[in-house]
């Protein structure tokens, strides 16, 4: 249980933050919004990076590694 | 979790989604241009602006931009001047043919605060952007088309919370993150899913959520309206500046004493829209100057007062109801645009992210029977 939720539990409280900060102070709470909402976005990107899929706006499925895929298998 | 249950709420998932992705997707497509539209407009040249003028140049009593307003559109009248936070030389004046219509073929204007003269209309009706604006709001199709988007955002809800409850069992064999290389397309599709449809689940909760609350402003603003002349035929209203207050300039019917005597009622804010008797977000006989505060959470929280600029009392009907606080906070969070040009860039990431969440569950649904749930 705790190591299914953990990640997703901490992402989720970083959001939050991210999206409250920046309403209630400008500034130091615009900073800290920027930094909480990058971790989701972070995250994600990575995965998408990392499943050799790429953002439909670049389209495409001969990536890199789409094709290292294709060769080992 | 029980394999009925667990059936169930997959079930819910497939068929919430299934009815609202194809909309949420254009929505994510229409709304990430919508993000940046201050930017376009800049980029492109549509933006309107005041020429610039010494610091403390006088602005002009409000009764002549109207004037001016109404010289340059015969057969108009005023319904709203609009004030931008961070463009005090600029009145956005809405008229229409009269003050008591759904404003859906209502005209919006820029006037220079300072010189009364009309600026121009920006081009809200063609170009792509407007396209992209029409199809996010109400797919040109008035309340009901924003009440039927309204209504697929809460399928999202369904989906988003159902998806939720089926994150776990997928992930029990699984570490976070973990998208499976070696096995099926599917496969590695249904991990990044439900790996992307985790990260953004807060981001997306909320910007679905106030988009949905965004979507019944009409109705609130109908509501509000109707509470604060109830609280005026039954008397239960707050005098803030009574009509013989001699601190505050003597009403004299104009609309600038009027809205001058709101301001000396009101210390420390500052106007955010004036509304003409007669429209929506005023009652028949009073003018109503909505105010907002100077910090980054009350500029978002605006106090409605009305004044009879007749005889110049200015009253409080009623502190703002719960549901307009709702909407007033659900603005700023659906646009992201409480947190400058990064606030923007992050926004549009998760919007993709969302896409791709949305794209694969798709692709999920279309390539099924290979995986489905086993418990």
């Amino acid at each position: 249980m705790m190591r299914i939720w953990l990640w997703p539990v901490v992402i989720g409280v970083a959001s939050t933050l991210g999206l409250i900060a920046g309403l209630v102070s400008e500034g130091a709470g615009d900073w800290l919004s920027w930094l909480a909402l990058a971790a989701p976005v972070a995250i994600g990107l990575q995965g998408l990076s990392r499943s050799g899929a790429r953002p439909p706006s670049r389209g495409g499925d001969l990536t890199p590694a789409g094709s290292r895929r294709a060769g080992r298998s | 979790m029980q394999a009925a249950t667990l059936r169930r709420w997959g079930w819910v998932h497939k068929w919430s989604s299934l009815v609202c992705t194809l909309f949420i997707l254009m929505l994510c497509l229409t709304g990430l241009p919508l993000i940046f539209s201050h930017e376009i407009d800049h980029l492109t040249g549509n933006e309107i602006e005041a020429p610039a003028m010494p610091e403390g140049t006088p602005r002009a009593p409000v009764d002549r931009v109207a004037a001016k307003a109404v010289e340059a559109y015969p057969g108009l009248v005023p319904l709203y001047f609009f004030a931008e936070e961070d463009d005090p030389d600029v009145w956005y004046v809405k008229l229409d043919t009269r003050v008591d219509t759904d404003e859906s073929g209502s005209t919006l204007i820029l006037s220079d605060a300072r010189t009364a003269e009309v600026l121009g209309a920006p081009n809200f009706d063609e170009g792509f952007m407007s396209v992209m604006y029409r199809l996010h709001v109400d797919l040109y199709a008035g309340l009901a088309g924003k009440l039927f988007l309204g209504f697929m955002g809460l399928l999202l809800m369904v989906a988003i919370i159902s998806g939720v409850v089926l994150y776990a069992p997928f992930m029990r064999k699984l570490r976070f993150g973990e998208v499976r290389q070696e096995r099926t397309a599917r496969t590695r599709w249904l991990d990044l899913h439900n790996l992307l449809g985790i990260v953004t689940l807060v981001w997306a909760l909320a910007v679905g959520f106030t988009g949905v609350i965004n979507t019944w402003a009409d109705l609130i603003f109908q509501a509000w309206q109707a509470e604060q002349v109830a609280a005026l035929q039954a008397g239960k209203t707050r005098v803030l500046l009574p009509k013989d207050a001699g601190d505050a300039p003597a009403a004299d019917g104009s609309l600038q004493t009027a809205v001058d005597r709101v301001l000396a009622a009101a210390p420390g804010m500052a106007v955010a829209m004036i509304a003409y008797p007669g429209t929506l977000r005023a009652t028949p006989d009073h003018v109503a100057v909505i105010l907002r505060g100077d910090t980054p959470l009350t500029s978002r929280l605006s106090q409605a007062l009305l004044v009879d600029p007749a005889d110049g009392e200015v009253l409080e009907a009623g502190a703002r109801p719960w549901y307009v606080t709702a909407l007033q906070l659900s603005e700023p969070l659906h646009f992201g645009d409480y947190g400058g040009l990064p606030l923007k860039v992050l926004w549009a990431l998760l919007d993709i992210l969302t896409i791709v969440v949305l794209g694969s569950g798709l692709y999920l649904w279309l390539k099924r029977g290979a995986t489905e749930v086993r418990t």
